[in-house]
């Protein structure tokens, strides 16, 4: 059995058996079988010594175990590593950053605690699944729409805290966004509620996400702060109509008025639902014949409402010379069964799979990416930044690569999140050793040079968050340097996720810098 | 969902023979293996690969059921049936798919005891050559590079993969954790690659 790191082996032994006291002894893991399961299925360290393992596993299932678990990591300065559901795929998986740590499977907490209808939001525990809240809701016959990730089979808190986005209409697709209070258990075991939940028995804690006074929800997305145990969210109830248009351009600078134009008809409201902005002409998805740039304009709402504002949209791209405006099918929900076959289901708010189809390798798709991880940098929402990224993609190359096709994906643009735009490249990972070792060298080459001109990932892989962390410099790092000292306050033994996003607690910083 | 203990300790348990056929094979141990066998509960066939189809009827032919996976998506199995099934019983499954589709259902089968026993990698280049790489045994063996048991020949991977699971009636085989499902070997653009497999419940 492994020990996690500076652990005894007297103490790993006492801490197993509070934990098996806590929670039950088949809900604490420790053969090497159970253990691997909680293995990065797509780790860029597969196989090699470098690769993040945990040493053991720990389920509880309510609130009070725990609790029990974290105060006994503290009691014993072990640390642990939350998951949900363990699907954060392509961004670490089920893997603790700081290898050894032991694994705080959250997966047995999957109650969906309340769907409220009339004032469309969820509360939810984070073994809940996109799957789990939609079939609840369907059971239920509520009139209210999840906003599903790509694939569907993640935790709705677990996508949240780490930043994800979904296919739907704003501003439910930024889904720490659309989320409304929570319930943390600390460090040390304390359990606190934010937003209007401070208040007992609060009757508000899903309608009001700020509550009173400075606003700490966002300690814990991407964070190392305390365990997630409750979080509430806000859903949209099922519009009436959906029509999505694709307005295409044939010169490459029309990126900077068809930019413009979409920042302007989402800003006003009009557009709300998840765009993407092709090239079709750059990058791995150049096809011959293909327009310049291609946009597409999503619009959720009433009927009438979607039929005014898509009229309105085109009468605003038609004032790009040669722009083409291509309008789309409307449809009225909810899906009959022949629509929802020839649809993108998360479009709809309907989770599903289908997202591998396109990402295994099959007799339809050849070349697929399979395992992988996400560069993801922000860039500004401008035209002129797309087409300054894609100068940026194609000069640094060969000088990343080496000279040789290493299968990127990509750039590929999206605007998942308001007033966002991120210019994300997917590298492929497999079992070939040698090549995913040229794939992280690329990738380590990507986030400096994108970091000298001012883009930096707004998520990253857990082999990289130290790397990406360290592009965060302004004024010395002042940022990390914050958080590491609201980190050291809250959690002394530095127990909980080291390493998480950067942040390291105190005993483990040294020599890091 | 009840513990995974519980899970294997309803399940009946008959000792069957394991082996595994063919060159450069790696010997099984017994005492690696707690003989088990489980039904079959379905095969999953690709309509779009006549390999994939011809593994699931042989294999079907023992009795199991054949399950459709279109487009490698394991939506629709998955929540029309086994996500249901899963959660009264272990069932075990075996396909001749893209890899992708053993990757999705181990992740989803790994919550309710199940992992997967055998997997195998077949890579048929467009030269008409095959390569077929096993990458996890009955044994739970799990070779850092594979088992290649046929460089070359005319070997449809079908053919190959039948005449492996064949030899299994569904081991209940030694804990080995995650497979290598979800990452692509290194195989030329134009070559095609499968993969044979079989989920089936861990071992108490």
């Amino acid at each position: 059995m492994a020990l996690p790191p500076n652990v005894k082996a007297a103490d790993f032994e006492a801490a197993l058996r509070a934990w098996r006291d806590a929670v039950g002894s088949d809900w604490v893991f420790t053969s090497d079988a159970d253990v691997a399961l909680y293995r990065d299925a797509y780790s860029p360290y597969w196989g090699e010594p470098e690769e993040r393992w945990a040493s053991a596993a720990v389920a509880p299932n309510t609130l009070e175990q725990v609790q029990a678990v974290v105060r006994t990591a503290n009691q014993f300065r072990i640390p642990i590593y939350p998951i949900s559901t363990g699907r954060n795929l392509g961004y670490g998986g089920s893997a603790p950053v700081y290898s050894g740590s032991v694994v705080l499977d959250l997966k047995r907490l999957n109650r969906v605690l309340e769907v409220d209808e009339r004032n469309a939001y969820a509360l939810v525990e984070p073994g809940v699944s996109y799957f789990d809240l939609y079939d609840h809701i369907t059971r239920a016959g509520l009139d209210v729409w999840i906003d599903p990730p790509d694939p569907g089979w993640g935790s709705v808190i677990g996508n949240a805290l780490d930043g994800g986005g979904g296919w739907t209409a704003s501003p439910f697709r930024d889904h720490f966004g659309a989320h409304c209070g929570m319930e943390v258990v600390l460090p040390d075991g304390d359990v606190v509620r934010t937003g209007m939940g401070a208040l007992p028995d609060a009757k508000s804690w899903q309608h009001n996400r700020w509550g009173f006074g400075p606003w700490v929800d966002g300690l814990f997305r991407q964070g190392n702060m305390g365990v997630v145990t409750k979080m509430g969210f806000h859903l949209m109830p099922r519009p009436e109509a959906f029509q999505q248009s694709m307005v295409h351009v044939e010169r490459e600078e029309d990126v900077i008025p068809l930019l413009d134009t979409l920042n302007l008809l989402e800003n006003q409201h009009v557009v709300n639902g998840s765009t993407q902005l092709f090239n079709g002409r750059f990058g791995s998805r150049a096809g011959a014949g293909a327009p310049a740039w291609t946009v597409n304009v999503p619009i959720y709402g009433p009927e009438e409402v979607v039929r005014a504002q898509m009229s309105h949209a085109r009468r605003q791209y038609a004032k790009i010379p040669g722009a083409r405006f291509v309008e789309g099918e409307l449809f009225r929900t909810p899906l009959d069964e022949a629509q929802r076959n020839r649809v993108r289901l998360v479009n709809f708010g309907i989770p599903d799979l289908s997202t591998f189809g396109l990402i295994g390798r099959s007799q339809a798709n050849p070349h697929p990416a399979g395992g992988h991880i996400g560069f993801s940098p922000i860039i500004p929402r401008t035209g002129e930044s797309v087409l300054e990224y894609q100068r940026f993609y194609r000069d640094n190359l060969d000088k990343v690569t080496g000279g040789s096709n290493l299968g990127f994906i990509g750039p590929v643009f999206m605007t998942n999140w308001e007033r966002t735009m991120v210019a994300m490249i997917m590298f492929p990972i497999g079992r070939d050793k040698e090549r995913n070792a040229r794939m992280r060298d690329a990738f380590r080459q990507w986030v400096e040079l994108a970091a000298e001109r001012g883009w930096a990932e707004y998520r990253a892989p857990a082999s990289f968050h130290d790397l990406v962390s360290d592009t965060y410099s302004f004024n010395n790092h002042a940022l990390r340097r914050m958080r590491e000292t609201i980190k050291d306050a809250l959690d002394p033994n530095g127990i909980l996720s080291p390493g998480r996003y950067g942040v390291w607690p105190r005993h483990l910083r040294q020599g890091r810098r | 969902m009840g513990t995974r203990r519980s899970f294997l300790q309803t399940a009946a348990l008959t000792a069957v023979p394991v082996g595994l056929v063919g060159k450069g094979s790696a010997a099984v141990s017994r005492s690696q293996i707690v003989p088990a066998s489980l039904p079959l509960y379905a095969v999953l066939a690709d309509p779009a690969s006549a390999a994939s189809r011809w593994f699931a009827s042989r294999l079907a032919s023992q009795g199991a059921g054949i399950r459709e996976v279109a487009r490698a998506d394991v939506t629709s199995l998955w929540r029309g049936e086994l996500a249901a099934l899963w959660q009264r019983t272990p069932a075990a499954l075996a396909g001749l798919t893209p890899p992708i589709v053993l990757f999705c259902l181990e992740q989803l089968a790994w919550p309710h005891g199940l992992q997967v026993q055998f997997h195998a990698e077949h890579v048929l280049a467009s030269d008409g050559s095959a390569t077929h790489r096993v990458l996890r045994d009955a044994g739970g063996q799990v070779p850092d590079e594979g088992v290649v048991v046929a460089a070359r020949g005319p070997w449809w991977p079908g053919d190959f993969a039948a005449r492996v699971a064949g030899q299994f009636s569904l081991p209940v085989c030694a804990d080995a954790g995650l497979s290598c499902a979800g990452l692509m070997p290194s195989v030329t653009e134009d070559s095609q690659v499968l993969a044979s497999w079989i989920i089936a419940p861990r071992r108490a």
